[in-house]
């Protein structure tokens, strides 16, 4: 076999380690920060049971979520959620009102609900917010 | 001639593999959120890690933790362990935990005059505004229990692990600094996993080592008094706890006075002052929660007093009037 072909076969294996590292590299960084789109995310007992992408809302959508405890009414639009109605004896998720903030949970505590605005895929915005 | 080419290119390449590889691994983040429900709120947790397996066994190790810190610090409880010590006569042996926050509790209602007083248990259970919205005490009852409160009526005793109450009628309440302390504990639980993230535990906020497990601060919002939908203020903080009272959260109103949860140990009412929020930085959660509570009653002038008296430690004052109070150098991004 002539000096060539050997060089030729050797450098096969060489160009096809290459071509799987920058593949692997590709691949492992799909949590690297894109453009980012927020979620209204409803936890019920501590687990996510739903979750709606905002921007992809053309109107306003209303939720009734039951527990054993009772009912909440939800309000998920493009920009906002709130609880607007609730069966809850404290009230604490109505009186928060409409929030348009990330990571600024509306809470009912009786019926174990969290109802709350995530980013996904994103340089986030606030990390949380105290008070 | 071909083999020390091959040979040269292989270590080449090898070399670049191995970089390649590096670059491939470092920098991803898998983050994760979970809520549960404990301390009569509800917390909200946003974790970060290196893989989905370590987050998911932090999740389950906070949520244990929580849930021990609750059967330890529980009020309305009948078998934690401070009903216990409110039940019991003589010194009763409690977890260290107990000890640690009264110590803190203790140091601050010092420093304050008695605006923090851990010991009015009595009175918080007369108004206790989460399940008895809507109806103010009768005075007579508001000055009963006020006879049986002061903080040297807790004698503790290190060595043997007890604590005392020499006025049995005396009720230990711990809501202004427990959920601070279980902040800091699970900030630790946090950092063991090798994991970092932001802790909301009922508006109290501990956040846990870095943002990008490198150096990046985080972004916090202190919630607005006057409207607590929105965001007052922008800080940007490290790894530190960031505690906000205010008497926005829990409050009902009745003949057109509003009635809130923080009860001015004086007075036996809501406390009444010319913050309309106070918020306390710094590296114990504990500490940070008795002190905003403090704050929030004394007011603007005796609060930054009190304050100075902890050099760790910063504040975020929002006032009566729409203007704010800040630590010297606190860079804070007010919203419009």
């Amino acid at each position: 076999m002539s000096d060539r072909k050997k060089l030729f076969i050797m450098l096969i294996p060489i160009a096809l380690i290459l071509i799987a590292s920058v593949l692997w590299i590709i691949l492992s960084h799909n949590g690297s920060p894109k453009s980012g789109y927020r979620v209204a995310c409803i936890y019920q007992n501590g687990a996510l049971t739903e979750e709606i992408r905002m921007d992809s809302l053309d109107q306003a959508i209303e939720k009734t979520i039951i527990c054993d405890q009772g009912f909440n009414r939800v309000r998920i639009d493009k920009t906002s959620v709130s609880v607007f109605e609730s069966d809850c004896p404290g009230k604490d998720c109505t009186a928060m009102g409409t929030v348009e903030s990330e990571y600024r949970p509306i809470s009912c505590l009786p019926h174990r609900l969290v109802v709350v605005i995530e980013l996904r895929d994103s340089d986030p915005g606030l990390d949380g917010v105290a008070g | 001639m071909v083999k020390s080419i091959w040979i040269r290119m292989v270590s080449l390449l090898c070399i670049l593999g191995i970089g390649l590889s590096f670059c491939a691994c470092s920098g991803t983040r898998r983050s994760a959120s979970m809520s549960l429900s404990a301390f009569g709120t509800i917390l909200y947790f946003t974790l970060y890690g290196p893989d989905s397996q370590t987050i998911e066994k932090l999740g389950q190790d906070l949520r244990k933790e929580c849930e021990r810190l609750e059967t330890v610090f529980s009020f309305e409880l009948d078998d934690s362990d401070l009903s216990r010590l409110n039940l019991s006569e003589g010194p009763v042996k409690v977890p260290s935990e107990i000890i640690d926050v009264l110590k803190i509790a203790l140091d601050v209602g010092q420093k304050s005059g008695g605006a923090l007083d851990v010991t009015i248990g009595s009175l918080i259970k007369l108004w206790h505004i989460e399940t008895n919205p809507g109806v103010v005490p009768d005075e007579k009852d508001i000055q009963t229990a006020l006879a049986h409160h002061g903080m040297d009526r807790i004698v503790i005793d290190e060595a043997q692990r007890t604590v005392s109450r020499t006025d049995p009628d005396m009720l230990i309440h711990l809501g202004a600094v427990a959920k601070g302390y279980l902040g800091y504990r699970l900030r630790q639980i946090v950092l063991d996993h090798g994991c970092s993230g932001v802790l909301n535990l009922g508006g109290n906020l501990q956040l846990c080592g870095s943002k990008d497990g490198a150096d990046a601060k985080w972004r916090v919002g202190i919630a607005d008094p006057f409207s607590p939908e929105d965001v007052f203020a922008e800080l940007t903080v490290g790894d530190a706890a960031v505690v906000t009272s205010g008497a926005y959260a829990r409050f009902f109103e009745l003949n057109g006075v509003r009635y809130h949860h923080i009860l001015d140990p004086k007075t036996g009412y809501p406390s009444e002052s010319d913050i309309a929020s106070a918020t306390v930085l710094g590296p114990d959660g504990a500490v940070c929660d008795a002190l905003s509570t403090a704050c929030f009653i004394l007011g603007k002038d005796e609060a930054i007093n009190l304050i100075a008296a902890y050099p760790a430690y910063s504040y975020l004052l929002i006032l009566q009037d729409g203007s704010v109070e800040a630590t010297d150098g606190m860079e804070v991004f007010i919203h419009e």
